[in-house]
């Protein structure tokens, strides 16, 4: 290895090895400082419920950054953090990890109608089904279920939306399906009745995800 | 053509260069397409706006010319995409190195004065404009430390790789005047030893004072006066139009202090394009 490949390499270690691992560089601890205030600081951001400063430095370590993009540096601690967590902080990891990449997601422009039962279902395009086993968006208690968390096209803010039936309905990953068989799957697995009331609440909550730009309608 | 003084485009201050109120010597915008590759909601709507209403120039954080990684041929790929859709005349990045194998380091940090960096960056560089199909310009960063093996002086080292790649050469007049206070050399000594004729671009802004007497090229300070100082002495060098950025990166004061601090520089920067202009024109009319 050269003398070249060795320098940049120390550096490396340098700037993430933890605090007991790290190489003592005379003169170039400030680049340490520097590299990881940087980082912990939009971390702090992202994960203002969750971040934890000793796990996000484990992070650093164990997986240095590997995207030119701080954004995807950042995103990746979520799901690193969550190995070594349990109960609400499992869930609010999840959710801040959903949060900060909802709101970098291109927007696609997509065609979409009137809901159409034979037609296809358009969904925004910056939908992210995110599972949960505490609310973390109202009180904190324990309780399984599907966060709907994205950004409409003219809203850089991000949303976010429980909506249970429709969380089921867009949960078999099945875009290629028409509506008609995607709610004849979501009765088959027995989430609602189905009957007549079962498809009223369907329908009454399907119109609600369109109101709030979750689901956009149908392919025309 | 983009000259004149420019803004980097950043979220805190977005607004006020879209509804009106920015200054009128405010001529461009620079982008880091970091920030834009690949990325939806408000930085690519902020882009679009920015694409209406200004020229924009492009700045890299990642390529690191002095890196002995590969280029991620994804990123490149991407980069040039954009800047092709932007029609910018020339890419900047640092000569410096902020990856290591598949690990970035977020950072720009510098290179070994010496032969073997000279070779890899000039390499980088060709492969750079071949892969991206536009002029690189090359900035030299602000360092805190002398990398070991450093024989060359580093205006010395800029220049050889300069001549050698054919790169332009995007000079920091902060990033100088940092460098010339903690490593104790001749600010306007070092410009002057540079390939001026090779600068397309300038870029300025404000450092922090440590107590410790450190400067760090923070850009997120106001420009202090023997910068503005150096930037009047670079321009009178250059003696031409170009585009000078104003950097502004953090602590964002209210935007009517960087509406001044745009304003002082432009009567800088037009003060010694018109001192150039009287003497060419009186040697064009004793001629």
């Amino acid at each position: 290895m050269s003398t070249l490949a060795a320098y940049q390499r120390a550096m490396v270690s340098l700037a993430f090895a933890e605090d007991d691992a790290r190489p003592h560089i005379p003169g170039f601890e400030l680049y340490r400082d520097m590299i990881r205030a940087r980082l912990f600081a939009m971390a702090k951001v992202a994960y203002e419920r969750s971040f934890d400063a000793h796990c996000f430095a484990r992070y650093l370590a164990d997986r240095p950054p590997a995207s030119p993009f701080i954004r995807e540096v950042i995103a990746g601690f979520g799901p690193y953090a969550e190995r070594e967590a349990s109960g609400l902080r499992v869930s609010l990891l999840r959710f801040e990890t959903a949060k900060w990449q909802v709101a970098s997601l291109p927007y696609p422009a997509s065609e979409a109608g009137e809901l159409d039962f034979e037609a296809r279902l358009v969904v925004n395009p910056t939908l992210l089904r995110v599972p949960l086993e505490h609310v973390v968006t109202e009180d904190e208690r324990a309780e399984a279920h599907i966060l709907l968390v994205y950004r409409r096209p003219d809203d850089h803010g991000v949303l976010w939306s429980r909506l249970p039936r429709v969380a089921a309905l867009l949960a078999d990953e099945a875009p290629k399906q028409k509506l008609s068989e995607r709610v004849a799957a979501y009765f088959a697995r027995g989430v609602d009745t189905a009957d007549e009331a079962g498809l009223t609440r369907l329908a009454d909550e399907l119109m609600l995800a369109v109101e709030r730009g979750i689901v956009l309608g149908t392919e025309l | 053509m983009c000259e004149g003084i420019g803004l980097g485009l950043r979220s805190p201050i977005a607004a006020p260069l879209f509804d009106g109120t920015a200054p009128q010597a405010l001529r461009w915008l620079e982008i880091h397409p970091e920030n834009y590759l690949s990325r939806g909601g408000r930085y690519a709507a902020q882009l679009a706006q920015a694409r209406e209403r200004y020229p924009l120039l492009t700045h890299g954080l990642t390529m690191g010319f002095g890196a002995l990684a590969p280029f991620d041929a994804s990123y490149l790929r991407s980069l040039r995409a954009l800047l092709h859709e932007l029609r910018v005349p020339w890419h900047s990045d640092h000569l410096c190195f902020a990856q290591v194998d598949d690990v970035y380091l977020h950072d720009l940090l510098p290179l070994p004065l010496h032969e073997e960096a000279i070779a890899l960056a000039v390499q980088r560089i060709h492969e750079a404009q071949d892969a991206l199909h536009v002029p690189i310009a090359l900035e030299p960063i602000s360092w805190y430390a002398r990398p070991p093996d450093s024989p060359l002086d580093e205006a010395e080292f800029i220049g050889e790789i300069v001549a050698r790649s054919g790169a332009k050469l995007l000079l920091d007049v902060n990033n100088v005047y940092v460098n010339a206070m903690n490593h104790g050399f001749d600010a306007r000594g070092f410009i002057d030893k540079l390939p001026l004729d090779q600068v397309v671009q300038l870029h300025i802004a404000g450092h922090h004072l440590r107590p410790d007497g450190r400067r760090i090229d923070t850009h997120a300070a106001a420009i202090s006066d023997p910068v503005y100082e150096l930037f009047d002495y670079t321009m009178r060098k250059l003696a031409r139009p170009l585009p000078v950025l104003l950097e502004r990166d953090d602590e964002f004061p209210p935007f009517a202090e960087l509406a001044q601090e745009i304003e002082r520089l432009d009567v800088i920067y037009r003060g010694a394009l018109a001192g150039f202009r009287s003497r060419a024109e009186k040697a064009r009319a004793s001629t």
